[in-house]
């Protein structure tokens, strides 16, 4: 009897405290191509969680992680364009404006649009995005693609380089996720 | 002549890989414990000691995961939501280390989200 009444208690904590997915291994990857050059970098180490309950998402990841294939490259986007001693990390907080739409407990590949706040080098400015959610044998995954303008975020690229960077980065996402414990 | 070197100076330092940090001596030694709870009281001001800098971590496997030909190592802090999760550096040796092992390990210092990650990580001998 006892057994079943904890049982009861721990359900509801977790209906109460909503369901949470999370990922610590979630990839961002970026690319950039301007006339002289094509700018690539991954992180696969961003943290992301998910409530399905409230169709919340929010992604953090930390700018140092981001790995590139030349040194120079390297340096100078953390040095000289996202500052990364300064502004160590990128965020986005925001939702799916469709959540409606998708059913967590039900396999299936769901288009969505999200939308939130995007924080990047201590600017914070609002993005939608689309991308797809698939819930497979009660797992969770998350895919999408954004591309965002580097001006926008404050970052400058000097006039001596300017034709090897591109104005606009084109960002992927995607993470599986995990059901995060309500109790710890 | 001299142009040419220039040139192919020039062409090296643009296309140079990044450095591997395995012989690189450590800013600063640290155990695991410390450093996530330095992280833990005060974020800004452990950034300011750690943030890219080479930090060579003592502490305890809790587990080696390896996903896309990439391996972590997490280390133990005594928080299982807030570790050390040291992504090891291609072609680094993971060798024979498995969960429970006692070890060192030292990698570039790029944060703290929850767990304090290390990028470009190597076992320390």
């Amino acid at each position: 009897m006892r057994s079943t009444v904890i049982i009861v208690l721990l359900l509801s904590t977790q209906l109460v405290f909503g369901q949470k997915y999370y990922s610590k291994t979630g990839k961002i990857s970026f690319h950039s191509e301007a006339s002289m050059e094509k700018i690539e970098a991954t992180n696969s180490s961003a943290s992301t969680v998910i409530d399905v309950a409230t169709g919340s998402i929010e992604w953090a990841v930390l700018i140092q992680g981001f790995k590139f294939e030349k040194s120079l490259m390297q340096d100078h986007f953390n040095e000289n364009y996202m500052e990364s001693t300064t502004y160590p990390k990128a965020k986005f907080k925001g939702k799916i404006d469709n959540a409606a739409s998708v059913n967590f407990s039900k396999d299936g590949v769901y288009n969505v649009t999200v939308s939130g706040q995007l924080e990047m080098h201590g600017v914070t400015k609002p993005v939608t995005t689309q991308g797809t959610i698939t819930v497979k044998g009660g797992a969770i995954s998350a895919k999408s693609k954004l591309t965002v303008l580097i001006a926008d975020y404050g970052i400058e690229i000097p006039k001596l380089v300017e034709d090897n960077i591109a104005k606009s980065v084109d960002i992927s996402i995607m993470a599986d996720y995990q059901l995060m414990n309500a109790l710890p | 002549m001299l142009g040419m070197i220039g040139a192919g100076v020039g062409y090296y330092m643009y296309n140079k890989p990044v450095a591997s940090l395995e012989n690189k001596k450590p800013d600063v030694e640290v155990s695991a414990v410390k450093l996530i709870s330095d992280y833990e009281a005060d974020e800004k001001n452990a950034d300011g000691m750690y943030l890219g800098k080479v930090v060579e971590v003592t502490g305890k496997i809790a587990a080696i995961t390896v996903e896309e030909g990439k391996t972590k190592v997490q280390i133990e802090t005594g928080n299982p939501m807030s570790m050390i999760i040291c992504e090891l550096e291609e072609g680094s040796e993971a060798g024979s280390i498995k969960a429970g092992d006692e070890i060192k390990i030292k990698g570039m210092c790029s944060g703290y989200l929850s767990d304090v990650i290390l990028v470009q990580a190597s076992l320390v001998n």
